[in-house]
């Protein structure tokens, strides 16, 4: 597939009045269909559009036919743009633009190329590659403006004539005048999310310069349309939905062409952003362990985590607080993250301690894609992705079947997901768009070794290095979860300009996770017993509903259109969360550690204002307001106390709020570099199992702060780097206790760190983005100032160094006559040596992925290799006290360094085959 | 049996992570906290004051013990940060004398503080096989400090052991020899069970002052001459023949060595720089 961009002329009108152009506030490109065969060369349609004095698109005529197909595509488009109306004076107006509509040939997949510029454009007017995330001006290009002509988002600058204009946010469009008329930027960044416009759109003005009809309806008032002759264009390029980022760490991320690069799961488009490392001890289905900005956020206790809005976090899961799964997301689907590294905007809410991920979904390519995969270790996977043809990329169904017998002993894991949305246009004014997700998963796990066991290959497997590397103690341990997500958004356009969106969910999910950290030694036998095992069950049923929404008022604040934002969460959880410790024979269970029915109700509204009171400054600042009502009912209270017997079922309720303030400052030093601050405070709500009765619920509290720049480039070479300081303090943190399987509390905890990351495309060709993170996590000295951020014991196993890169190349070669597109791409993780007790430092991990698919016509091959050097390394690691030795044997009293093997070399071939499905012809 | 291939990769790896350790620390310590140490752990038999042989002591009754065989299973043992609540002092014996205090116990194991090193395995000890030589147990990791306090237990050997253990005939400890005083000779033969719980097993407390570092040798001593304090072997009916006396749990001297060898007298530790 192919990502356009997007170029729109708007002239404002000539005469004695002035007129102020019709502001763009959204721009979705139109769509492919997946039964139209690709163009050889550039298919322009040139529309004629009609404006209104609502700013919608209230007329589309073809001026230039490109086919049928494109035709219809790019009026179907067009029919969704709004704008601010032109104005005459203060009184809006119905003006008439004629815009070309540019489809490019696609290379391969998700393809960015060159549009050569259309006959009709102006001769300096030009479109060119859509960057991956976030555009700026053309090299060397300046803007020049007339009367107000502001961009939503805060970006756009309204400088004089003559005067260069900067985007350097993702997300903002840029404008590339020709010469000194008015001029109108076309900002799509408020559009709705999740949709990417797919082709090259040029605008010009219409050739006269009064109003006029055109074929068919003229427009219900005179009206200046366009000026005589062109006089600029204006440029939106590639995925220009994303909010403006709140701060250098704020990410939106297409995942584009780097689809390409091989990866496990969905789990893995994590490390998309810089300073993610996620390991994980629980096998394949289970949920990863999230390390980002010198966190160890756990499986989601510090991160939070979205997909199409909907949250992920359990609350008061009995494998960790706010555990959160994203391996069942199929991940051709998942469009682009938006990761959000620290607490900075309003809209984060509970567990956004060390940022906030979300998945955006979508499916580009239209039609049937039908993929199977075969690997090593007798892994298989079918994924059937269906995207009608008649719909946009909102609009798909996808499965995946996932099953294989695992790197090693007890590692065998089945799962599958399905996963469906559908975009439906109610009225003119509103989208629906439903979500639906079903997912069932069962997993085994080997758990931890312990390192002397593996040195002395005492483990009970063949004495290899290998076979004791990959060795598991007690094949008892796995998982099994269920997960069920039904969501419906609900987009409106206001009459004033504005947008409201709402969204209602229901999550039902399901788990069991059985982990053995210490073997035997935590259980007390009754008299004359052995000891029975400390495998740890724990099990977790329940459902969520909830609500979301924000509303963008259609105000204009000093010349700021959309500058303020309100939103809310309502959110009530119902589930029961136990853990059972298991005998080691058999896994029956033997007795119950904690069993609690948690309700918990979570409403939250945030409100946040843009402003900027300087061209080259602007301003955010907002507040969120949480609350929490925690109502627990504790089925394990003894049945017997001091004053006699009692009933085994005690409840408890405890409430809590929290106000977090969050601000920035974005300062534009030149067209292309900016200064961004940003400063917040977040929160993590408490698990409901640690709280006692008529408790103000106590909350762990984040304080953190960032600056840095960000530096763009566009045109056929596109370029982003990014790079910032921050510094975090937490309240209280949670470390992983390998005694009750879950994060317990240590106090509070600091993080001092640093990152620079870059993406880079070219001709649509190549994508690469690198990145470097560095993060110093300590526990500080009790009684220490706040202010001593570097002081206290470092905190083991948080990763201080982390590099990433990911590359995909993308060509086309001629074999035996015929076409054949292909690619390579690379994924590389170099992990630092990790902090360990006692003053160690963990090896080094530096891991390669390869892939490289080859396509003729419908049919793809691809080969992926993982863990290319084979390397031996060290997935998770923990120092703690344990007895594998057996039931009779004396335990281990001294803390000693336990570890989960990461995957060896892994092959996997994948054929594919593309059908597009052609229906009826338009 | 590394091929070539290995050795680059290796290689690479080296290069790189000695690249990202410079670049990420600039130093060898993480900071985290602690220092971790390899030491050797040794077992010997004390000699009481004054006897050339360790399977020879007088007891404070005034019996002559000889040994002709002794052994035991010993392990795991722990070395705490902790000083020995047990260790007597003037001050503690001045205060306990003004102002008693109730002892209770708190059941936890840890009360030592940190573990700062460990044997975690067991082991069948002859206590007369070396002769007051140190028996060398092996390599034990540990954390660099002062440990002032040191346990062990005594079980019944359990199956970890394997054959090793099948001399002990499941029991404990097991100990023969003579008991003379004047004309009385006692041969005796006594063989102790510690069953669980594991309280009644452990032998806590024992003071020490060592400071453990790296390349070091920790050395239980066995003072099997402070295990028969008390003990009246005149008590023991010899058989009129003279032969071997089965001392069993009924007798004053077997519960004498029940509790003796179970005291923190009973053993001490000592550090060698090897």
């Amino acid at each position: 597939m192919w990502i356009p961009t997007l170029v729109l002329c708007v002239l404002s009108a000539t005469g004695e009045v002035p007129v102020t152009p019709p502001v763009p506030l959204e721009a979705p490109g139109p769509v492919l269909p997946a039964d139209v065969p690709p163009p050889e060369v550039p298919a322009t349609v040139l529309l004629r559009i009609t404006i209104d004095r609502m700013g919608e698109v209230s007329q589309v005529e073809v001026r230039q036919s490109a086919g049928v197909p494109f035709d219809r595509e790019a009026m179907r488009a067009a029919l969704r743009w709004r704008f601010q109306p032109a104005r005459r004076g203060d009184e809006a107006i119905d003006v008439r633009v004629d815009v070309p509509v540019t489809f490019v040939p696609p290379v391969h997949g998700h393809h960015l190329e060159a549009v050569s510029r259309g006959d009709d454009e102006p001769p300096h007017a030009h479109s060119s590659t859509a960057a991956a995330m976030g555009e700026a001006p053309g090299a060397g290009s300046p803007t020049h403006r007339h009367g107000t002509a502001p961009s939503s988002g805060g970006h756009a600058a309204s400088d004089g004539q003559g005067s260069a204009v900067s985007r350097p946010a993702a997300g903002t469009p840029s404008a590339e005048p020709e010469s000194a008329e008015q001029a109108t930027v076309l900002d799509a960044s408020r559009t709705s999310e999740g949709a990417v416009p797919l082709a090259t759109v040029t605008g010009s003005p219409s050739p006269d310069g009064q109003a006029r009809a055109g074929a068919g309806t003229p427009p219900e008032s005179d009206a200046p349309v366009a000026p005589q002759r062109p006089s600029f264009s204006t440029t939106v390029r590639g995925a220009s939905h994303a909010p403006p980022p709140v701060a250098v760490g704020d990410f939106h991320i297409p995942v584009g062409q780097l689809a390409d690069v091989p990866r496990r799961s969905a789990s893995d488009l994590m490390l998309l952003a810089p300073g993610v490392m996620l390991t994980n001890h629980g096998g394949e289905g289970h949920a990863e362990s999230i390390f980002i900005r010198g966190f160890d956020a756990g499986e989601g206790k510090d991160v939070e985590l979205r997909l199409n809005g909907v949250p992920l976090n359990e609350v008061s899961h009995a494998h960790g607080h706010g555990y959160a799964d994203t391996y069942f997301i199929i991940p051709e689907l998942v469009e682009s993250l938006r990761v959000t590294e620290g607490p900075y905007d309003p809209s984060q809410g509970d567990f956004g301690v060390a940022g906030t991920v979300e998945y955006q979904l979508g499916l580009a390519r239209r039609g049937l894609t039908a993929s199977i995969a075969t690997g090593s270790f007798a892994a298989r996977r079918l994924s059937l992705l269906w995207g009608p043809p008649e719909s946009s990329e909102s609009t798909f169904v996808g499965l995946l079947l996932r099953q294989g017998h695992g790197f090693g002993p007890n590692r065998a894991y089945s799962n599958a997901t399905v996963m469906a949305q559908v975009e439906l246009r109610v009225g003119d004014e509103s989208r629906l768009r439903l979500f639906g997700t079903s997912y069932g998963s069962r997993f085994s796990s080997p758990g931890v070794v312990r390192e002397t066991d593996v040195v002395d290959s005492r483990m009970p497997c063949a004495p290899d290095a290998d076979s004791q590397f990959f060795c598991s103690y007690d094949p008892n341990q796995g998982g099994a979860g269920q997960r069920h997500i039904l969501s419906a958004e609900l987009q409106s356009r206001l009459k004033n300009g504005g947008r409201f969106v709402q969204q209602g969910y229901v999550v039902l999910r399901q788990t069991r996770i059985r982990d053995n950290f210490t073997g035997f030694l935590l259980d007390t036998p009754p008299d004359g017993e052995r000891q029975r095992g400390d495998n740890t069950e724990g099990a977790y049923q329940g459902s969520t509903v909830g609500l979301r929404g924000r509303y963008t008022p259609g105000l204009t604040l000093l010349d700021q259109p959309q500058p303020l934002e309100l939103g809310y969460v309502a959110r009530y959880d119902d589930v029961r969360t136990r853990s059972r410790r298991l005998r080691a024979r058999g896994g029956v269970p033997y007795a119950t550690v904690y069993d609690n029915q948690v309700r918990t109700t979570n409403l939250g509204a945030y409100a946040s204002l843009r402003v900027a009171p300087l061209s080259w400054l602007t301003l955010r600042g907002g507040v969120r307001l949480d609350t929490f009502l925690f109502g627990v009912e504790d089925h394990n209270r003894p049945a017997v106390d001091r004053d006699g017997p009692r009933l085994t079922d005690e409840s408890v309720e405890a409430y809590g709020f929290f106000a977090s303030p969050r601000a920035s400052a974005e300062v534009r030093l030149t067209p292309r570099l900016t200064w961004l601050t940003s400063a917040g405070l977040g929160a993590r709500s408490s698990d409901a199992a640690a709280l006692s009765d008529a408790e103000l619920a106590p909350y762990a509290r984040v304080t953190s702060g960032e600056t840095g720049l960000s530096w763009r480039l566009d045109g056929p070479l596109a370029l982003e780097a990014r790079g910032a300081f921050f510094a975090t303090r937490v309240s209280q943190d949670f470390v992983f206790d390998e005694t009750v399987g879950r994060n317990q509390p240590i106090g509070a905890s600091q993080r001092l760190g640093a990152f620079v990351s870059a993406r880079g495309t070219w001709a649509e060709r190549l994508d690469l983005q690198g990145s470097l993170a560095w993060a110093h996590a300590t526990l500080p000295t009790p009684g220490a100032s706040a202010w001593k951020l570097w002081d206290g014991a470092v905190m083991p196993y948080i990763p201080q160094l982390l590099g990433r890169v990911d590359a995909s190349l993308r060509g086309t070669a001629t074999v035996v006559g015929q076409r054949l597109d292909w690619n390579v791409a690379l994924g590389h993780s170099a992990i630092g040596p990790r902090p360990l007790p006692l003053d160690r430092y963990s090896a080094p991990v530096f891991l390669f992925d390869v892939g490289t698919r080859a396509r003729w016509k419908a049919v793809e091959v691809g080969l992926s290799v993982e863990n290319l050097l084979d390397t031996r390394w060290r997935e998770a690691e923990f120092n703690f006290v344990s007895n594998f030795r057996g039931p009779d044997a004396p335990p281990s009293l001294m803390a000693t360094r336990h570890f989960t093997a990461g995957a060896p070399r892994t092959f996997m071939g994948t054929l594919t085959l593309h059908l597009d499905l052609l229906e009826d012809s338009p | 049996m590394t091929s070539p291939m290995h050795t680059t990769r290796r290689a690479f790896t080296w290069m790189l992570g000695a690249a990202l350790v410079g670049g990420a620390s600039a130093c060898g310590l993480s900071g985290t906290g602690g220092r971790s140490v390899t030491f050797r752990m040794g077992l010997r038999t004390a000699r009481a004051p004054g006897e050339a042989s360790p399977g020879e002591f007088t007891t404070d009754t005034g019996w002559r013990i000889r040994l002709s065989s002794a052994r035991m299973v010993l392990g795991p043992i722990y070395l705490f940060e902790n000083a020995s609540p047990l260790e007597p002092t003037a001050l503690k014996r001045l205060g306990a004398w003004l102002l008693p205090t109730a002892h209770a116990h708190d059941g936890h194991f840890f009360s030592g503080g940190t573990v700062l090193g460990e044997w975690d395995r067991e082991v069948v000890f002859d206590l007369l096989e070396d002769a007051g030589e140190v028996r060398e147990l092996g390599r034990s990791p540990g954390i660099a400090g002062l440990a002032r306090s040191f346990s062990l237990l005594l079980q019944p050997p359990s199956q970890a052991l394997g054959a090793e253990g099948a001399v002990m005939q499941g029991r404990s400890m097991v100990l023969e020899g003579t008991a003379t005083r004047e004309a009385a000779q006692v041969p005796f033969r006594i063989a102790l069970d510690f069953p669980p719980p594991v309280e009644l097993q452990r032998v806590d407390f024992v003071p020490i002052a060592v400071e453990l570092d790296e390349g070091g040798r920790f050395v239980v001593e066995v003072q099997p001459h402070r295990w028969f304090e008390g003990a009246h072997f005149d008590r023991v009916m010899v058989p009129p023949d003279g032969s071997t006396v089965e001392l069993t749990a009924d007798s004053q001297v077997y519960r004498a060595l029940t509790l003796n060898v179970r005291r923190f007298t009973a053993f001490a530790g000592t550090w060698e720089s090897v």
